[in-house]
């Protein structure tokens, strides 16, 4: 086993971790259950996680490598997520909501990262997030709201 | 994917003592393929404290750490603005960002990945492979090297080839390309790579030589899918890749010199 020590939410702490194993797992054993985990094989996005506020996959991440690291799940972005989460469920986008916890964290990184928000750049950005009920058009909606009303979460 | 150890070595050559101690023990990447294996590894050695993450412009190169990401590379201005723009966009079909933020140049060159549209790009432009103990090495020959015990720290590409044309041919958005042809260079002088056949990226060298020598676009196209080799997969078969060749060498030779 090996201990290392990471900052969760703002907190931090202690896990004795495997070798092998990954942040997903970590993260659901120590009781952060909004980290959904769907292919864990890196390609359908339910598992992001913002490592050092990058938005990442926690199905790929061995949690060996986390060591002194910031991670920041949805249990840690509640307002953030609920302002999201109004619009979505407005645009009838919630659907299932398997993948929505996912879906949120990069819908929040997108704001920090992109200088422009077109339908293109946001459908290019959300690739990798998977909706088994298909729900694209409804999210696309709800972000494109999300933004306009909040024009103060554009970058510079 | 099992494994015992996990060891985050402060120097290269400790990663290669580690290396080289067994036969078991692996430097791991961004573990996008490797995780899906059934590969039992002793040691997992993590490259993470090397600094290798960095671009630098110098000495003519534009040089990738093995440890760079594909986000950041086509993220960052220097790269996005190299040979014409192709690396980024050699990247952007594969997966979401977030699937690019883990997979490394280190770990793509590692795998000579049989569809990377990116490895075309790098042997179009003449790029050499930095390894810890063999030193420098054409990228075209370390494509055709088995894979050795050694550690790759960077890929170097020449930005004497200012422009590269990518064309590819698709599915869909995010699938493997059905072929990929990069050519770079300008007027007779341009490198000709097929990739994606399925198979590593090899350049097109006869397809090559009759540009040089004055033949048209077209005809450099039929002698590249002739002496390229195909394979069938479930996207395309060996026939249909071998007649695309043509059209897609064509239009990428017409695109260069433009």
């Amino acid at each position: 086993m090996i201990v290392i020590g990471v900052t969760v939410n703002g907190e931090g702490k202690t896990w004795e971790i495997s070798p092998d194993e990954f942040l997903s797992e970590t993260l659901q054993r120590q009781g952060y259950i909004s980290v959904k985990t769907g292919c864990s094989g890196g390609s359908c996005g339910l598992c992001t996680v913002w490592i050092d506020d990058r938005p990442m996959l926690s199905c790929t991440t061995l949690s060996a490598r986390m060591d002194g690291k910031k991670i920041t799940t949805l249990e840690g972005l509640q307002k953030e997520a609920k302002e999201i989460a109004d619009f979505l469920v407005d645009e009838g986008a919630d659907q299932c909501g398997f993948c929505s916890p996912g879906f949120i964290m990069l819908a929040l990184a997108i704001r920090r990262e992109l200088k422009s928000l077109d339908d293109e750049s946001v459908r290019a950005y959300f690739n990798g997030n998977l909706c088994r009920c298909s729900g694209y058009y409804g999210r696309l909606r709800a972000l494109r709201r999300y933004v306009l009303n909040k024009p103060e979460h554009l970058p510079d | 994917m099992t494994i015992r150890e996990y060891a985050r070595p402060d120097s290269l050559g400790r990663a290669y003592e580690l290396l080289m101690r067994d036969e078991g023990n692996e430097i791991v990447a961004g573990l996008t393929m490797l995780k899906t294996s059934d590969r039992s590894i002793a040691t997992a050695i993590d490259l993470s404290d090397l600094g290798l993450d960095y671009v630098r412009e110098e000495e003519g190169f534009l040089k990738l750490g093995a440890m760079l990401t594909l986000r950041p590379l086509e993220r960052d201005e220097r790269c996005r603005e190299a040979f014409s723009g192709a690396l980024a966009r050699a990247v952007e079909h594969v997966g979401g960002i977030q699937l690019r933020s883990h997979i490394t140049i280190g770990g793509t060159l590692a795998l000579r990945s049989a569809y990377s549209e990116l490895l075309t790009v790098m042997l179009a432009v003449g790029a050499e492979v930095a390894l810890y103990r063999q030193g420098i090495a054409p990228l075209a020959d370390f494509l055709e090297q088995p894979h050795g015990r050694d550690i790759i720290t960077e890929v170097r590409l020449p930005l004497r080839a200012a422009r590269c044309i990518l064309e590819g041919l698709r599915n869909s958005y995010l699938e493997h390309p059905l072929l990929c042809i990069a050519a770079a260079g300008c007027g007779k002088d341009i490198a000709i790579a097929v990739g994606a056949r399925p198979g590593r990226a090899r350049l097109a060298k006869r397809a090559m030589a009759a540009w040089k020598a004055g033949h048209g676009a077209r005809e450099a196209g039929t002698i590249a899918s002739e002496e390229m080799d195909f394979g069938d997969d479930l996207q395309a078969s060996a026939w249909y890749r071998r007649k695309i060749c043509v059209s897609l060498v064509a239009k990428a030779l017409g695109d260069a010199i433009l």
